[in-house]
């Protein structure tokens, strides 16, 4: 009969038990998940069974994550975006979100650049823990990164971008996010690239502050290489901050522009 | 020549969401943003029929300018 273990096919004899397979395949195991459930007393598996064997603690092998995410996700999608190299300009509110959703699906590469360390004002949306305070941001990411998805490589750039660095340190690049807080470096960031990096596209976000609707918020396809995501409007401001919900959703768009712009699909120009 | 001139979110307060405009042969993308009083720090992404374009670009009778100012926050 067929079982999965660890998200791997394997062949076993009919009559065998959970606790037989933890036996054979980790025997040190201490959790035995059975079809999606923890069990404590032995079952008698059948043909199509799922079985996940946990220890405490322990790192899974490349091999091991790379098979969950290939589960997950459907083997071609995933080869796709283990290929894929993202830059993310700023790692805020928006580019820490946007970084560990896309190492979170197994994005191959992520280059960051920011130059912020982290301040007590960030956690209120920002990936960041509050002993990583005075830390710089690029860091502090990459090390929140290797804690969900090590096999994701993160290039750090402690940086202040500008329009002379930015071809550089984003070489290689098939998209940029755009995940700064102010407007004339939004700005600069996007006639940067689409002055001096063919082919690039670049995925920025525009009014997101404060708590209004969720579904104001939207991806916009601007030109063949600009998305636009946002309300259009809700600038950051006083009376109007920045709130981890409505910094999610939009972080949540950009990544899933990112998903599909590295997966080739096609997305019609909207009517301006 | 006439262009058609969309303005976006802040960039109503310099004109209407949607107007065409007469301006003269060989007239770059700048004259427009001047024509609307825009001041040269406020910042644009500038698009003609979809595409980038800087303030040198010179315009043909027909084309479209899209112009959006980046809203701030992330």
């Amino acid at each position: 009969m067929k079982i999965k273990v660890n998200e791997k096919e394997l062949f076993f004899p009919e009559g065998m038990s959970v606790f037989e397979v933890k036996d054979l395949i980790k025997p040190y195991a201490d959790i035995v998940i059975y079809n999606g459930f923890p069990v404590k007393d032995n079952v008698l598996l059948k043909d199509g069974d799922e079985v996940t064997l946990i220890k405490r603690g322990e790192m899974p092998s490349k091999e091991e994550l790379e098979h969950l995410l290939i589960a997950r996700h459907t083997p071609k999608i995933y080869e796709k975006l283990k290929k894929g190299v993202v830059g993310i300009a700023g790692v805020g509110g928006l580019g820490s979100n946007v970084a560990i959703s896309l190492a979170r699906v197994g994005v191959g590469k992520l280059i960051i650049a920011d130059f912020d360390v982290v301040e007590p004002s960030n956690l209120n949306r920002q990936q960041y823990f509050i002993d990583q305070l005075g830390k710089e941001k690029v860091f502090a990411l990459k090390e929140n990164i290797s804690r969900i998805n090590p096999f994701t490589e993160v290039v750090a750039h402690n940086i202040l971008l500008t329009k002379d660095n930015i071809p550089q340190i984003f070489a290689g690049a098939t998209v940029i996010v755009e995940a700064f807080d102010r407007a004339d470096m939004k700005a600069m960031i996007i006639n940067t690239v689409f002055e001096n990096m063919e082919g690039v596209f670049v995925v920025s976000a525009s009014g997101l502050a404060g708590y209004g609707p969720n579904n104001d918020i939207k991806t916009r396809k601007f030109s063949k290489r600009l998305f636009i995501v946002g309300d259009l409007v809700s600038e950051a401001k006083p009376g109007r901050g920045l709130m981890a919900p409505r910094v999610s959703i939009a972080a949540g768009h950009q990544a899933n522009q990112v998903i599909r712009i590295l997966l080739n699909e096609p997305d019609e120009e909207d009517e301006l | 020549m006439k262009i058609t001139v969309k303005l976006f979110a802040t960039l109503r307060d310099f004109g209407p969401k949607y107007s065409e405009i007469e301006i003269k042969e060989g007239s770059k993308l700048y004259d427009v943003i001047k024509h609307f009083k825009i001041p040269d720090d406020f910042p644009l992404i500038r698009l003609v029929n979809g595409d980038f374009a800087n303030n040198d670009y010179e315009l043909k009778d027909g084309d479209i300018v899209s112009l959006f100012p980046p809203i701030a926050g992330g």
